[in-house]
């Protein structure tokens, strides 16, 4: 009977436990859920195929079905998860560990789908949980983050049925396999997953929802979303080669939002849209290593993005505030975060020893081997990008700078514990990436440490910080403002808003116009028959009787003179 | 460290030796390229300290671009609000 639950199953069921049991107990329990779906999930290695198949009616729903990239993409969700809820362990929030376990939950069961209709339940069901975490901060802007998140992510929900019924009417199977673009169903499809992993001008929900969440609530919904629209892309899209340029673009574009951006929960959120960039160019080239460099990549990131972000919401629960012009010179009160950010930074930014280093690199080594020259260029620039916004801003901002007068304390123990154990594998990673071999969906040849490698990496990075010190000392790197910059979502913030507005001031103009002509009309009329019938008029006068009497004489006598002449 | 003002990155001297280490690695690095011959996809890959001078001027050309989407995208922090 467990051999056959699909992994993910048991958190989805714990998490409706929790609200029984209150405090510890409850605590407890919410760290237990996801070590034991672990365990749980750790039977399944080596057994690869179809392993549940339920017949509804005339089609066959596959909730269960297990090969390479869906366990090594069902692992890291679980490892993320328990580390996530170590690190939340002190919320005393019944709704958000119920939320978040259903979150993650339903995340790890999407990766099995193998059916469209398996997975359109486990998409929708990880929006919906996953709302609740922007919900928590209780605040009226986070409420109206939340609906705008809820509606794209529905909207992505439903495409992805519209697809999955399309492909049903033309084909009558609703598996979920590769496919080719083209068709009404692979487009419908590939927007709903493009809504999710946040194409370009489908992306703001991420910049949008993200740094309004709760402080432990980003830490989960960075990790689940846009990673299982990457697991999704990979399994339904390899080698489709427009998504090259879309990641390239991906990629770039974040980069100059998150120099200026001054919340850094939302630099982090831009960082999260570049690196997603990363994994999908290794989809769009397709191949045994670009999809090993995308599933790896999205591995060694799920634990640095997670990282960072724990760093970040450790600052923000200590010192109040997370924008980057209160911030500065907490490196001296919150010692062990400052230094686990920057092995994040480290990460993040692909040094050697670091887990990004290995794992990006497989990438950018498929793009040269297909000799794309401008694709390669151009993912050069944004791994410097990657290397200013997070690799440099975020530790520099929050931990130096200048100092802010800020004096908090440390971070809570369960943090500091949750950070110390990512830190550690980001490094560990990074130190041997042998230990990702095994998990790889394909065998492919790959060695991330030849000196060529090393000395070209090292070169790029340091010199880039070299500039930053150049920019920093001549006063030449632009200042931190408390402002905001406008992105796509101003399009449906502010434009259609105003446009719809619009349309109401003229449409109620037009009416207004209308019904003030009609009651000139109706008034010119109605004055006229006034004019005809009212009194004095031409229809309404008396007439004499004495008139009468004449005409009809008159007329007697006519008839007299006709009759007798 | 304490958690008086004065920590030990807020002493100009110390900060002064961090970016004399940079440099000093930054040369280094350059100088390693007598050692270790690059391999390369491209050819321009194989151009003597190409990737320090790319690094240097795209982390430039990242952060004026930054400046440049500032002057046409900043808006006051309550812009939605209003």
């Amino acid at each position: 009977m467990i051999d056959s639950l699909p992994p993910g199953l048991l958190l989805i069921a714990g998490a409706l436990l929790l609200p029984l049991f209150r405090g510890r107990l409850q605590a407890l329990l919410f760290v237990a859920l996801p070590a034991v779906s672990l365990w749980h999930l750790t039977g399944f290695f080596g057994r690869e195929g179809v392993l549940v198949s339920i017949p509804l009616f005339d089609y066959t729903l596959v909730p269960l079905r297990v090969d390479r990239l869906s366990l090594m993409f069902a692992l890291i969700f679980h490892v993320v998860a328990l580390l996530s809820a170590v690190y939340a362990i002190h919320v005393r929030d019944t709704m958000q560990h119920v939320s978040a376990l259903i979150y993650a939950g339903a995340a790890i069961c999407a990766t099995f789908a193998g059916d469209l209709i398996s997975l359109f339940a486990f998409w929708e069901l990880t929006a919906i949980s996953s709302v609740f975490l922007i919900w928590a901060s209780r605040n009226e802007e986070s409420y109206r983050a939340g609906l705008r998140y809820l509606i794209i992510h529905v909207t992505s929900g439903l495409l992805l049925l519209a697809g999955a019924i399309a492909q049903l009417r033309a084909t009558g199977s609703l598996a979920f396999e590769r496919m080719e673009l083209g068709s009404l169903a692979s487009n419908l499809i590939f927007i709903a997953f493009g809504i999710k992993c946040a194409f370009p001008f489908l992306h703001n929900w991420l910049q949008d929802a993200y740094p309004k969440a709760t402080i432990t609530g980003t830490v989960f919904l960075s990790s689940f979303t846009t990673k299982l629209a990457i697991y999704v892309l990979a399994r339904g899209f390899e080698g489709t080669s427009p998504l090259i340029w879309v990641g390239v673009t991906m990629t770039v574009f974040p980069i100059f939002f998150a120099v200026v951006e001054n919340d850094l929960r939302k630099v982090l959120s831009y960082s999260l849209n570049n690196q997603l960039g990363f994994m999908v160019v290794g989809i769009g080239i397709g191949g045994p290593l670009a999809i090993n460099g995308a599933a790896s990549h999205a591995f060694a990131h799920l634990l640095y993005k997670s990282l960072l972000f724990m760093s970040m919401g450790a600052v923000l629960d200590r010192a109040g505030t997370i924008k980057a012009t209160r911030l500065g010179g907490l490196y001296k009160s919150m010692p062990l975060t400052c230094v686990c950010c920057i092995v994040g930074a480290l990460s993040i930014s692909a040094f050697p020893l670091f887990s990004g280093f290995v794992t990006k690199s497989m990438v950018l080594s498929a793009a040269a081997e297909h000799h794309m020259t401008i694709a390669f260029i151009l993912l050069l620039f944004a791994s410097t990008g990657v290397l200013e916004h997070s690799g440099i801003k975020i530790p520099f901002f929050a931990f130096f700078a200048h100092d802010s007068g800020i004096r908090c304390k440390e971070a809570r123990p369960n943090m500091l514990l949750a950070m110390g154990i990512t830190a550690a594998s980001c490094i560990l990673i990074g130190v041997y990436p042998a230990l990702l071999t095994p998990l790889l969906p394909n065998v492919a040849e790959y060695r991330a440490y030849t000196p060529t490698h090393v000395l070209t990496q090292l070169q790029m990075l340091l010199f880039a910080a070299l500039a930053f010190v150049v920019l920093m000392r001549t006063g030449l790197y632009p200042k931190e403002r408390a402002a905001i910059n406008l992105d796509a979502d101003w399009i449906y913030r502010r434009l259609l808003p105003r446009l719809w507005s619009g349309l109401e001031t003229a449409g109620v103009a037009v009416l207004d116009a209308a019904r003030r002509g009609t009651e000139r009309l109706l008034g010119w009329t109605l004055s006229g028959v006034y004019r005809h019938h009212g009194p004095g008029g031409l229809f309404a006068r008396g007439w004499a009787s004495a008139g009468s009497v004449f005409w009809v004489c008159l007329l007697l006598l006519v008839c007299l003179i006709v009759y007798y002449s | 460290m304490s958690n008086d003002s004065n920590g030990w990155f807020d002493k100009t001297t110390n900060v002064r030796w961090i970016v004399r280490a940079l440099v000093a690695v930054c040369v280094v690095l350059i100088g390693l390229e007598l050692v270790v011959h690059k391999h390369g996809h491209f050819g321009f890959e194989e151009i003597p300290a190409f990737h320090a001078l790319f690094g240097f001027v795209a982390f430039i050309v990242a952060v004026y671009a930054g400046k440049l989407l500032r002057a046409l995208l900043s808006r006051d922090e309550d812009y939605y609000d209003r």
